[in-house]
């Protein structure tokens, strides 16, 4: 039985980097089929961005009929949790423990978070919507508990996101990092379009009965994905977690992190990258159908487009940088591909082209997939081996914080450009925002300028860069 | 009750690391109670057992 | 914490799924319990609300809750 399943593993192993692009992120230490459980936290995280961002968003609109600034307002919330996700990654770091973990007690509460905002979720919603018998309780309530739902729900799964990744660059070797990220991203998108496929289909005939199953539901399977994820992964180091070693405040610690080489310029190009790739996300899909007057069906064809482009940046990058290729480069060429990218996607309303409407969806796709890979594996491999929780945080705080900045701007430009000056009809909105995400992305490139010609020494048994 | 703190006992744990991740379960435990009791509360609210 | 010292006879790793599972099974034979022995809570399941404010509850929309996947990959992080 044992030599069977040895045998198997072996033969995925021969097999994986051939059929699967991630599935060489296996190394002797630690196998294959424990990376693969550890990115299930993904799974969770992704299912609970959809609810934010796109179930929830539309449920709340039009089957509840909750005013859309309060809701704009409920999901502006988890955003701003995103910034402590430094504290909590540094927390993590320092982290007093006798059993010697770190990781695991913060991925646990903040399990244990993310399941409690999505338990209480469904019925704050609807007591939020007056739904029932709740027209008679105090409308504070509904606005309060609404209100702590999705900041538990952030809290939680920007906690499970970073103390997770910090823990991935604990025990992954660090050649294996590329490889690494690259199966986190995929996880996460896996977890993305799945449940959001999953929960479209079943909330497709609408009660407040299904929205408490359906929710509830994602609550559970997030307690369940999550300690299937974390279960045994975590090696126990009581040295590393003594109760007598000195601990650094917060201050103190981000920064040295900060004195660190270019540690904050790495930051600001992570954060102009990302709102620069950001703030078409929810525009794509509306400037199809309402500029191009694509159908729903080509329309989320695009949108499976820009998936399937990102899928192709991650595979590219885990390839390249697993050969030694330099993260920094790669970001730098994301930002590169994502320009004429952008340009094709705004390029097709005067042409009338649809064609080039996906063919820039694929390329900006891409271009998003590599930026996002380069960043947070460089982060990975900049990271001071005390201080890898922080740094993981600091990226998640500034990716995530940006990522959610630019796709609220993005949507608001549309709108008051299109209603105070439409010049060029119903595209102004959308060309305007086109035009300043290549802006941001060219910014990013100079900016990035200086990390690239003094950047880090080749990795070890580098082959030259592409 | 044994003084010395370094003692591993048949489980591989320590005392100390014993009742640590006691804390931890606990705490977990207690959070799950007390958001039950919260979504029952505003079940209640919603639906007051569909009188 | 008061019952601590049991993992020092009980393996954690025997021991936590255990008490995992005593907590899903209490939790769900209450609720199965409801399930099997009211009315109300199957009626609500099925979408049933108060009857004074049924109106509270939209009817089925004809549209599809379908989340679009570009609202979400935004958040691609």
């Amino acid at each position: 039985m044992n030599r069977t399943s040895q045998r198997l593993m072996r033969g995925w192993l021969s097999l994986g980097p051939r059929f699967l692009p991630f599935a060489d992120a296996a190394s002797r230490e630690v196998p294959l089929s424990r990376l693969l459980r550890l990115s299930m936290f993904q799974l969770s995280v992704g299912m609970a961005l959809v609810l934010l961002v796109g179930t929830l968003n539309r449920v709340m609109i039009v089957e509840l009929g909750v005013p859309a600034s309060l809701v704009a307002i409920m999901l502006a919330l988890p955003v701003l949790a995103a910034p402590f996700r430094a504290l909590v990654g540094f927390r993590s770091d320092t982290h007093k423990s006798l059993l010697g973990w770190r990781r695991v007690p913060f991925i646990w509460m903040g399990t244990m978070t993310q399941f409690g905002g999505l338990a209480i979720m469904p019925f704050a919603l609807l007591v939020l919507a007056g739904a029932g018998e709740s027209g008679n309780a105090p409308l504070w309530i509904g606005h309060a508990a609404a209100a702590l739902a999705f900041l538990l729900v952030g809290a939680g799964l920007h906690t499970v996101q970073t103390v997770g990744l910090a823990l991935a660059t604990d025990i992954a070797p660090e050649d294996k990092q590329p490889q690494v990220v690259g199966l986190m991203y995929v996880m996460l998108l896996v977890g993305m379009v799945g449940s959001a496929l999953v929960f479209g289909w079943l909330l497709q005939d609408f009660n407040p009965g299904k929205l408490v199953q359906v929710i509830q539901g994602a609550a559970v399977l997030t307690i369940i994905l999550n300690i299937i994820s974390l279960w045994q992964q975590e090696p126990r180091n009581p040295d590393a977690t003594r109760f007598d070693r000195r601990i650094p405040s917060f201050a103190e610690s981000w920064n040295a992190f900060l004195a660190d080489g270019p540690a904050l310029r790495r930051l600001v190009v992570l954060g102009a990258g990302s709102i620069g790739f950001a703030m078409q996300d929810v525009l794509l899909e509306p400037f199809g159908g309402e500029v191009l007057k694509l159908s729903v069906a080509s329309t989320t064809w695009l949108t499976a487009t820009l998936a399937f482009g990102g899928l192709l940046g991650f595979a590219t990058a885990s390839r390249i940088l697993g050969r030694g290729g330099d993260a920094f480069r790669m970001a730098a060429m994301g930002a590169a591909v994502g320009i004429p990218g952008f340009l094709m996607i705004a390029a097709a309303a005067p042409l009338f082209a649809p064609m080039l409407l996906s063919a820039g969806a694929l390329v900006v796709g891409i271009g998003g997939g590599l930026f996002g890979h380069g960043t947070l594996t460089a982060t990975m491999r900049h990271a001071p081996r005390e201080q890898i929780g922080m740094a993981l945080g600091a990226w998640g705080a500034v990716q995530a914080t940006a990522a959610g900045l630019g796709m609220a701007a993005g949507g608001v430009m549309r709108d008051v450009m299109n209603s105070a000056a439409p010049v060029l009809g119903r595209a102004t909105g959308y060309l305007l925002v086109y035009g300043i995400e290549v802006l941001l992305l060219l910014a990013t490139l100079l900016a990035m300028w200086p990390l690239l010609r003094h950047g880090e020494p080749p990795v070890r048994n580098a082959a030259p860069a592409e | 009750m044994p003084s010395d703190p370094d003692k591993v006992f048949p489980t591989g744990l320590t005392v100390g690391q014993a009742e640590e991740l006691h804390s931890y379960l606990i705490n977990g435990t207690r959070s799950f109670f007390m958001i039950s009791a919260l979504a029952h509360i505003l079940a209640y609210i919603l639906t007051p057992w569909l009188k | 914490m008061v019952n601590g010292k049991m993992w020092l006879v009980v393996k954690p790793t025997v021991g936590i799924p255990l008490f995992f599972l005593g907590i899903v099974v209490a939790s769900l034979s209450v609720h199965t319990a409801l399930l099997l022995n009211t009315s109300y809570f199957p009626a609500f399941l099925r979408g049933a609300a108060p009857a004074r404010t049924s109106e509270a509850t939209p009817p089925a929309l004809a549209a599809p809750a379908a989340v679009r996947v570009a609202d979400v990959k935004a958040k691609l992080q």
